[in-house]
């Protein structure tokens, strides 16, 4: 049996080992529906206010079938959705949402249900530029569409009432999340990247009440502080896997700070709590730091990057890059330049969530956080 | 073997597209500021302000048919990038640190950057890129994907960044806007597009005038130079030889047996090798779906900008596939299915628009010659039928 401290850990492992598993059980309890999201940037906190589970699917919940159909220019993430979709997996969802993330999901949005998936499904296209002219009464307009079509989906309307609750509820989650990687930053070691990775991947399929409070007891614990470790890592990219946190927590390396889309891409920045919630979830979405799907004129994200790892405390910089990710590609060669330029050592891992190289990855770790030893 | 017959045009435009890219280079000298554009993006608003475009996807393009492009991803991937990267994207880098090895020695440094992102998301990070390679500013038009309907509000979304690309196109170059040369572009935009247009259909007719392979070949003008006089005195030659060649009842290939439709971007370094192995077997690539994306125009509209703003719109739609290029291959699989299951048939190719490292050329013509045995079995089948 693990001790009392360990139990918010196994409980958040076990979600993100069977994400479907989850769903089904909350969905026999609470008779509600789910709706799938996909990554990234869906405003939850509209199925909440709707009474549904927002789920997100990274695409590597269950092995994908071999008759996916996926062509092999089709990332892991992508390819892992539509082969899940396609294959019949995920019935637990009643609902889809697809973000305009990039080309390839805005693609899969097209192209992947089968004739006889009758889902209701909805585009969720936001502004890709968050300074452009109109960009706010644009996506306005998106926010208050979905917020009609989750209303009509669920059956229940998403009132201004349900609405600011809902928003409250994930910024309290939002604020237990930034405390968790707080103290990732000030105590290295104090969390293993593992616990992060499955406290930040559980929470994309739990309910956020829940959610918060495996936060919680999982930050009230009294851990012996850690010794010193080999290596202050900020990590960049899409996501990181299981795999790759186990490789950096075997290697001695502490995870302190993040701008991963699952981690703190999906987690930071709160909303407005009062005035209209619509408007303040538009808010939230346009205040966000540039990234690989946001653009801002006048900053770019390799500067914010920078910024978020002398923050942090960081001595290493690592990008994750999923494999045919064209977005996250782009910025590499000027993120490492920008690195040696400033004597950061970097590396850039690609990852394949469907055919993971474990011991090759594991190889270039260590030798990373070897570097400068 | 017998080859598709050539348009006297062709000739023409590779003159025309000299000059283009010369004019690039030329004006620093005359004192005219030169620009950075993606192949969807609303160049009238640069004519307007006399602002010299230039298309880096074009160049891409260019290095692919000089089979230069294999080279120039190498030079990209040795500075970083992945090979799974758009060749167009890294042709342009490559050039960049080896001008020498682009058949047109490179392009001329840009003063800014223009950037639409209806053709795709790549090209975002791509001119981000840039902006940081060159340190010119970037001008983002963020035109959003259009699943099935038109939502209004997308439509206003564009109309505010069109209004507002005058005011900063006048600071980029200290130039006044002139709407006088900005309705004169927009006029001449959309009449090469009507003769564009008008070349494309011409197709119809059997046998075809011309092949999606001319077509490929003859789009340089209507993507680098809409809006311009050349543009449309070039599409009016190329309509006239094309309305001769239909009223003559010539095809452009002869003894034309069997009619294909290209889907997704040509396979820029093949374009000869399979038009002339079809043709040799009587097959003619009647039309190709890239090439109808530049039919698009402005509608009448008292307000220019509105109309133009709308047309841009339109373009979305189009623009959704090669080996490389997501968004235009991903779909394509189902489309396959679909055409199969209606009796049609179709074949998937693989290969990189640019990069003719990413191309197996006796695995394509294999596959060709399977194909082009079962569509002459289908013909003669037919004609015994």
């Amino acid at each position: 049996m693990p001790s009392g401290e360990e139990r918010p850990f196994r409980f958040a492992l076990e979600v993100c080992r069977n994400p479907a598993g989850a769903v089904s059980r909350w969905k026999s309890v609470s008779g509600r529906k789910a709706a799938g999201c996909i990554p990234i940037y869906v405003p939850e906190e509209i199925l909440h206010a709707a009474g549904m589970l927002p789920v997100t699917i990274w695409g590597n919940e269950f092995s994908p079938a071999s008759s996916g159909g996926v062509p092999p220019f089709v990332c892991s993430v992508a390819g892992g959705i539509v082969s899940a979709i396609r294959s019949g997996k995920w019935e637990e969802i009643d609902a889809w949402v697809f973000p305009s993330t990039c080309d390839t999901i805005q693609n899969a949005f097209e192209v992947l249900f089968p004739p006889n998936d009758d889902r209701p499904r909805f585009p969720f296209v936001f502004p890709a530029s968050a300074d452009a002219p109109g960009a706010p009464e644009y996506m306005l307009d998106r926010v208050e569409a979905f917020r009609e079509w989750a209303g009509t989906v669920s059956g229940r309307e998403v009132s201004e009432g349900a609405l600011e609750r809902s928003v409250r509820v994930y910024n309290e989650n939002r604020k237990v999340f930034a405390l968790l990687e707080e103290r990732m930053a000030e105590t290295p070691g104090s969390f293993t990247g593992t616990e992060l990775w499955a406290y930040a991947r559980a929470g994309m399929v739990l309910p956020r009440e829940g959610h918060t409070e495996i936060l919680k007891k999982a930050l009230s614990r009294s851990r012996e502080v850690p010794g010193p470790t080999r290596a202050k890592v900020f990590l960049t990219g899409m996501l990181a896997t299981g795999p790759v946190m186990e490789a950096l927590d075997a290697a001695g390396a502490a995870i302190v700070g993040n701008d991963l889309a699952l981690g703190n891409r999906h987690y930071s920045g709160s909303a407005d709590e009062s005035g209209d919630m619509s408007l303040s979830l538009v808010r939230r979405h346009l205040r966000r730091d540039p990234c690989s799907t946001l653009h801002e004129s006048g900053r770019t994200r390799i500067e914010r990057l920078i910024e978020r790892f002398a923050w942090s405390g960081a001595d290493r910089l690592l990008m994750l890059r999923v494999r045919q990710c064209e977005p996250e590609s782009g910025d590499v060669p000027d993120m490492a330049d920008e690195c040696r330029g400033r004597g950061i050592p970097f590396l850039c891992l690609d990852i394949d969530l469907h055919a993971e190289e474990r011991a090759s990855a594991r190889v270039r770790i260590e030798a990373f956080v070897e570097m400068g030893e | 073997m017998t080859r598709p017959k050539r348009l006297e045009a062709a000739a023409g435009m590779k003159e025309l597209m000299l000059r283009h890219f010369q004019a690039g280079w030329l004006a620093r000298e005359e004192g005219r500021k030169v620009a950075f554009v993606t192949s969807g993006a609303p160049v009238e608003f640069l004519h307007a302000m006399d602002v010299v475009p230039v298309y880096p996807e074009n160049h891409g393009a260019v290095c692919g048919v000089a089979r230069a492009g294999g080279r120039l991803c190498q030079a990209a991937e040795e500075r970083g990038y992945s090979r799974d990267l758009c060749s167009y994207w890294k042709i342009d880098w490559g050039a960049r640190t080896r001008p020498s090895e682009s058949p047109i020695g490179g392009l001329p440094n840009p003063d800014f950057l223009l950037c639409a992102n209806n053709i795709c998301r790549t090209v975002v990070k791509w001119y981000e890129g840039l902006s940081r390679f060159y340190r010119v500013p970037l001008l983002l038009l963020d035109l959003p994907f259009r699943h099935a309907e038109e939502e209004p509000a997308a439509r206003e979304y564009v109309r505010d960044q069109f209004r507002n690309l005058p005011g900063e196109l006048a600071r980029l170059t200290g130039r006044m806007w002139s709407e006088e040369r900005f309705r004169e572009s927009v006029d001449l935009s959309r009449e090469a597009s009507v003769l564009w247009q008008e070349c494309i259909e011409a197709n119809s007719t059997r046998p075809a005038p011309t092949t999606a392979v001319d077509q490929f070949l003859l789009m340089g003008p209507i993507v680098t130079m809409r809006g311009t006089r050349e543009a449309v005195e070039f599409y009016r030659g190329l309509t006239h030889e094309i309305r001769e060649r239909v009223r003559r009842g010539e095809g452009a290939v002869e003894g034309e047996k069997t009619r294909l439709l290209w889907d997704n971007l040509p396979v820029w370094h093949q374009l000869r090798p399979v038009s002339d192995f079809l043709a040799d077997h009587g097959t003619a690539l009647v039309g190709a779906t890239y090439t109808n994306a530049w039919t698009e125009r402005a509608g009448e509209s008292p307000d220019v900008s509105e109309g133009l703003a709308d047309a841009y719109a339109r373009v979305w739609l189009n623009m959704g596939l090669g080996h490389r290029c997501k968004p235009y291959s991903f779909g394509q699989e189902e489309i396959a299915a679909r055409l199969k299951s209606e009796g049609i048939p179709c074949i998937l190719m693989d290969g990189d628009m640019a990069d003719e490292r990413d191309f197996a050329e006796g695995g394509w013509r294999t596959r060709l010659e399977a194909f082009v045995e079962r569509l002459d079995n289908e013909h003669h089948r037919g004609m015994r039928g």
